[in-house]
């Protein structure tokens, strides 16, 4: 692939994860649960596309958890998906710079 | 220049990497980013590859896939996905697609699954011809969950690689021409062309030279040569349909077609050999007609030896709201309308609703309505008077009841053939050799079959 394309990827790939944490973040406070299914398939789409497997794995524990309606620790799984997701912004951002 | 892949996806980043992915293989590509801009892309470029994401914001893409493809069967759908459950796997094949792909994957494998679909063949001949002011659904385009159209596909499954004549029967606007279009489809032939000809269109003293082709001079108006549909179906299928319309003297020289493959267009004097394989279909009862001297029962025998009937729609239960919203679609397409579903209450007389035109008077209706009506569901205000009336009252309709005893129901695949077999073996007076030839397979083939038959003492 053309390096200008990879490095244009990265970056609107950091945008992506940023603004679906966010997003995904603001809908379990409303406890929007078809919102954060969307948002959680986004960021498991987007984690698997670059590689980032923690988050990818803790996206889909969380879709899971969601379909099933269990709620016991979906505020500690999401906190750990939002650092996760902080991590692999920055991570691609500083890469595509 | 070939048109462009189009992309459902609705992630930003996604679609940048697969259009960088695309461009690396040297495809163009367009992108879509929910269901109702896939329908508008979809309609206007018309693209021969779709890659789709089955989570979009606004709908299904396993939904929105079985809709695209019931308006137009021509593209091959790829669907990308991050939920790799076999489930949605299966779902998504069942619907058409020609390929699955889990994220994440190579970008050589998405290359060469895209390579791969532009370069195979395509699925189906599309045909635009218009019947009766309703534009044809593309070959292929057999729409219905009902059982009674189930036992339908099964049917066509069933006989498709094979070179036996096929023999359609069913009321009128039932769809004997789609299914026929299928028969092809599915068939090791259907790359080859797939000709029409309407028996009941064509004046007796014309149809000879449209069926065989003629010599320039032999007869009157004939100021050249001209090849006729037998010659022009050569290596695919030819369709005749309403096959009792015709007259009997073609109905000779049709029956020396089917059992030499030979043709003599008027005025020759040699014969061409030609590769055929024939679909027959009527509206009528053949058997009425052979007893009417109207059909000669040799030629029906010799036609119907895989026989395929066509429910009415009254009997299809939910198809007739499946098919209903796959016209819609089109029509919105063709007429440039929004129209997105049925109202409840139009669903529900469109199920009591006898039909008695079938398809295509269904299409005939909403194409009417969209014509005359730009909204976003098809309301009862909006239906004809006539249907409107008798849509209240209770139709006699049942997706369970079978309105003809269909004698190669609930049978295994074996025992269907035995009973094609069997009957073909009768209809040619035990004659094995006869019985072989219409089944367009060798005799020796039909003798080994039966003396296993005898052997593990099987019955049907």
């Amino acid at each position: 692939m053309d390096p200008e394309d990879r490095s244009a990827i990265r970056s609107l790939c950091a945008e992506d994860l940023d603004r679906t944490r966010r997003e995904a973040a603001q809908a379990l406070r409303r406890w929007d649960p078809e919102a954060l299914a969307r948002h959680l398939h986004v960021m498991s789409s987007l984690a698997q596309t670059v590689g980032a497997d923690a988050l990818a794995d803790e996206a889909g524990r969380m879709q899971v958890r969601l379909r099933s309606g269990a709620e016991t620790d979906f505020e500690v799984s999401a906190g750990r998906m939002d650092d996760l997701a902080r991590r692999a912004a920055r991570f691609l951002a500083d890469g595509a710079e | 220049m070939t048109e462009p892949v189009l992309i459902v996806e609705d992630t930003p980043t996604l679609q940048m990497l697969y259009r960088a992915i695309l461009k690396r293989g040297g495809y163009e590509s367009e992108v879509a980013s929910s269901v109702a801009e896939a329908r508008r892309a979809y309609s206007a470029l018309r693209p021969r590859i779709v890659l789709m994401d089955l989570s979009l914001p606004d709908g299904d893409g396993i939904d929105l896939m079985r809709e695209l493809l019931a308006a137009d069967h021509h593209a091959r759908f790829i669907v990308i996905t991050a939920d790799g459950s076999v489930h949605r796997a299966v779902e998504s094949m069942r619907a058409g697609a020609i390929e699955f792909l889990v994220k994440p994957f190579d970008e050589e494998r998405l290359i060469a699954v895209v390579r791969q679909a532009r370069e195979s063949g395509p699925r189906q001949t599309r045909f635009g011809r218009v019947a009766d002011g309703l534009p044809a659904l593309s070959a292929g385009s057999f729409i219905g969950s009902s059982r009674a159209i189930h036992r339908t596909f099964e049917t066509i499954e069933a006989v498709s690689q094979s070179m036996a004549t096929v023999f359609i029967t069913g009321e009128s606007g039932t769809g004997k021409e789609v299914c026929a279009q299928a028969v092809h489809a599915t068939s090791s032939r259907a790359d080859g062309p797939f000709v029409p000809i309407n028996c009941g269109a064509i004046s007796p003293e014309r149809l000879e030279s449209e069926v065989f082709g003629h010599l320039e001079g032999s007869i009157q108006g004939a100021v050249s040569d001209k090849r006729g549909a037998a010659g022009l179906a050569d290596g695919g299928t030819l369709f005749l349909d309403d096959i009792c319309e015709m007259g009997t003297s073609v109905q000779v020289k049709l029956l020396r077609f089917l059992q030499t493959s030979q043709i003599t267009p008027l005025g020759a004097n040699e014969t061409q050999r030609v590769d055929v394989r024939i679909i027959a279909a009527t509206n009528r009862n053949p058997e009425e007609m052979i007893a009417e001297g109207k059909l000669r029962e040799d030629l029906y025998y010799r036609l119907h030896v895989v026989p395929i009937w066509m429910p009415p729609l009254r009997e299809r239960g939910d198809d007739v709201i499946e098919i209903a919203q796959a016209l819609l679609v089109r029509f919105n397409a063709t007429e440039g309308r929004h129209f997105v579903g049925l109202s409840d209450e139009v669903q529900a007389m469109f199920r009591r609703y006898s039909w008695p035109g079938n398809i295509r008077q269904l299409g005939n209706v909403l194409w009417n309505i969209m014509l005359l009506n730009d909204a976003n569901h098809v309301t009862t205000d909006m239906l004809p008077a006539a249907l409107r009336e008798a849509g209240h009252a209770r139709a006699p309709c049942s997706d369970d009841a079978p309105a003809v005893a269909d004698p190669l129901e609930g049978l295994t695949l074996a025992a269907a053939e035995r009973v094609l077999i069997e009957r073909a073996i009768e209809r040619a007076g035990g004659s094995i050799p006869k019985a072989a030839r219409a089944l367009d397979v060798s005799a020796s083939t039909i003798y080994r079959k039966k003396a296993a038959w005898e052997e593990t003492g099987t019955s049907v």
